[in-house]
């Protein structure tokens, strides 16, 4: 771990731009900071000195001129879903171990231009399909807080690597809560903004109706430095929505007077008992700072994994035809015919779970199934999302658990359904393209908890505000697993 | 319903995905739960309910019919696990008659 990235994007920062530490100093503290995470499994590829030492050099020079922005000079690492010109893009697959792409997803390109260091690409579950990170070609990532235990997932290296204090900040994606659920159990903040804010550009395709670009960082004024750079209208994704960049920094001082909070009895009531009790600790410090609380109720959104596990397969099952064995990505040798050269290479190529979906999906968009599967689930999606529309009538934020239980065993959740319920909070918001925010909020069996905030579309403004107030009175985003310390 | 292991194989081969016999027997029960799960939306009173394709009912938005990028062929043949000149290499798929 290094106390320096423990301090933050805001403190790093303004230390570069007073002159007191070099764009190579900051760098060379996270880059041992890495190596220290080792046994955490959560890099998959370290970006070539040559390639950091040219990248930290142009962000000295802006700082030196004075041309340094808030961002500038800062290391960060970057999940390996999102492409990365020259630098091997896995996505955590043996499919694409040897993948160097020939471009940046845009993502990436703007965090560049804000002038962040690359210092890597992050471990992940294959695809971004899973909530453990066990489902990586490159082995599973551990957990900071108990080495025996996941991380979550899909993002798991990325907030792995943030809780360890090996980098600030890190990116991710979120598809059914492959931000916030590790974020939860990792202790960090991560936020997945409204579908259509991130550019999916060049970010590995899972479910194009439901991806979308996030970030984690120890701190909520991080995650809202980093977002601000990131977002923002982009040609290249046709989904991208047409606003402009937005300052998510400028409202995260407001007070929280008159802030209207919904709680979710019913999910308190299918928490673990440490988790229910952190979230309503949570609601009284939100009311202390002026918000008000009240019940509140999402009828349909006991039935969001069910709609989940067929519109998330059948969009993945389509995405993923894509890795033919021709055009780049694994392919078998001596194939017999076009036939063999296909099955063989994605059946050699996917992994169980991603091989799982794509029959999933498959079966839920073949002729037969369509109507009562594919077609239905989208139905209930509507569902799901009206009930938010009602809510968000008489709240401006929810307030909920992120997971039904802390951080479980490596190995623990052998069948895929039980595992597939770890995202039964996080979902809804999912499938209603809403922003989610998960923030630590205590801690239950010596294990971090988070509280999820979510909002209306487009109110990433709004959650980071909640989140930075929390966290000016609370201090369970500054704790540090012990292993490491 | 209940995915059977012919169902299996017949998925796997619309997926172009290949599986050894053990690996069919074990998807067809995984199928099968994963099936128990999703099947919970038949639940769902739904008939009166529109689709929804887009998780803010957008629409697909239309750019300028402009040429905006230029050719990469060389560095995306080099991607490419065979080519030949320009082209990609696959089994022969045409018999000579």
């Amino acid at each position: 771990m290094s106390e320096l990235m423990r301090c933050g994007l805001h403190a790093i920062g303004s230390r570069l731009r007073a002159g007191e530490l070099s764009v190579a100093d900051v760098v060379a503290d996270s880059r041992r900071a890495l190596h220290k995470a080792q046994p955490l499994n959560a890099v998959i590829t370290e970006a070539d000195e040559t390639a950091i030492d040219a990248q930290a050099h142009i962000a000295q020079q802006a700082i030196t001129e004075g041309r340094g922005g808030p961002l500038t000079g800062l290391p960060l690492i970057h999940k390996d879903i999102f492409s990365t010109r020259g630098l091997r893009t896995t996505c955590a697959s043996r499919m694409l171990a040897d993948y160097v792409p020939p471009f940046d997803a845009t993502v990436v390109s703007r965090l560049a231009q804000a002038g962040m260091v690359t210092l890597g690409k992050a471990n992940m579950d294959e695809f971004a399909m899973g909530s453990s990170n066990e489902n990586s070609f490159f082995g599973p990532v551990r957990n900071p807080w108990d080495q025996q235990r996941v991380p979550g997932g899909s993002s798991g290296g990325s907030a792995a690597l943030v809780a360890f204090g090996a980098v600030p900040v890190a990116t991710g994606s979120d598809t059914g809560g492959s931000i916030r659920q590790p974020a939860a159990l990792c202790g960090v903040t991560g936020i997945k903004p409204t579908y259509g804010r991130a550019s999916r550009h060049g970010m590995i395709a899972f479910a194009s109706s439901l991806d979308q670009a996030g970030v984690f960082g120890r701190y909520a004024a991080d995650c809202a430095l980093v977002l601000s750079a990131m977002c923002g209208h982009d040609p290249l994704d046709s989904t991208s929505d047409a606003s402009g960049p937005v300052d998510y920094t400028a409202e995260l001082e407001k007070p929280l007077t008159g802030l209207r909070v919904g709680i979710i009895p019913h999910w308190l009531e299918n928490t673990e008992t440490g988790i229910a009790t952190a979230v309503e600790a949570t609601r009284e410090a939100l009311e202390a700072l002026g918000a008000q609380s009240l019940p509140v109720d999402l009828p349909n959104a006991d039935l969001a994994v069910a709609a989940y596990y067929v519109l998330a397969p059948a969009e993945a099952s389509s995405n993923l035809a894509r890795f033919d064995g021709v055009r780049y990505g694994h392919r078998c040798a001596a194939p017999a015919d076009l036939d063999d050269l296909y099955r063989r290479s994605r059946s050699e190529g996917f992994g169980e779970e991603v091989k799982r979906r794509i029959l999933v999906g498959t079966w839920a968009l073949s002729s037969g199934y369509y109507d009562a599967y594919y077609r239905r689930a989208q139905k209930v999606r509507r569902l799901i999302a009206g009930d938010f529309d009602r809510v968000f009538g008489q709240v401006d934020v929810l307030l909920a658990p992120v997971t039904p239980e802390v951080a479980f065993k490596l190995g623990e959740k052998a069948d895929p359904v039980s595992l597939y319920q770890s995202d039964v909070f996080t979902i809804p918001a999912s499938l209603a393209g809403l922003p989610g925010l998960s923030m630590p909020a205590g801690f239950s069996q010596g294990l971090p908890v988070g509280a999820q905030l979510i909002g209306p579309h487009f109110s990433e403004a709004r959650l980071l505000n909640v989140a930075h107030q929390f966290q000016q009175h609370s201090d369970f985003h500054l704790r540090t697993p012990e292993a490491f310390t | 319903m209940t995915i059977t292991r012919q169902d299996v194989e017949q998925i796997a081969t619309l997926a172009k995905l290949h599986l050894s016999p053990s690996e069919t027997e074990q998807v067809s029960v995984s199928l099968n739960q994963v099936l128990a799960l999703v099947d919970r939306i038949q639940a769902a009173d739904v008939d009166a309910v529109r689709p929804m394709r887009h998780p803010r009912d957008a629409c697909q938005a239309l750019r300028a019919d402009g040429v905006t990028e230029s050719s990469r062929k060389a560095e995306l043949m080099q991607l490419a696990p065979e080519t030949d000149g320009d082209y990609y290499l696959v089994p022969k798929v045409v018999e000579h008659p």
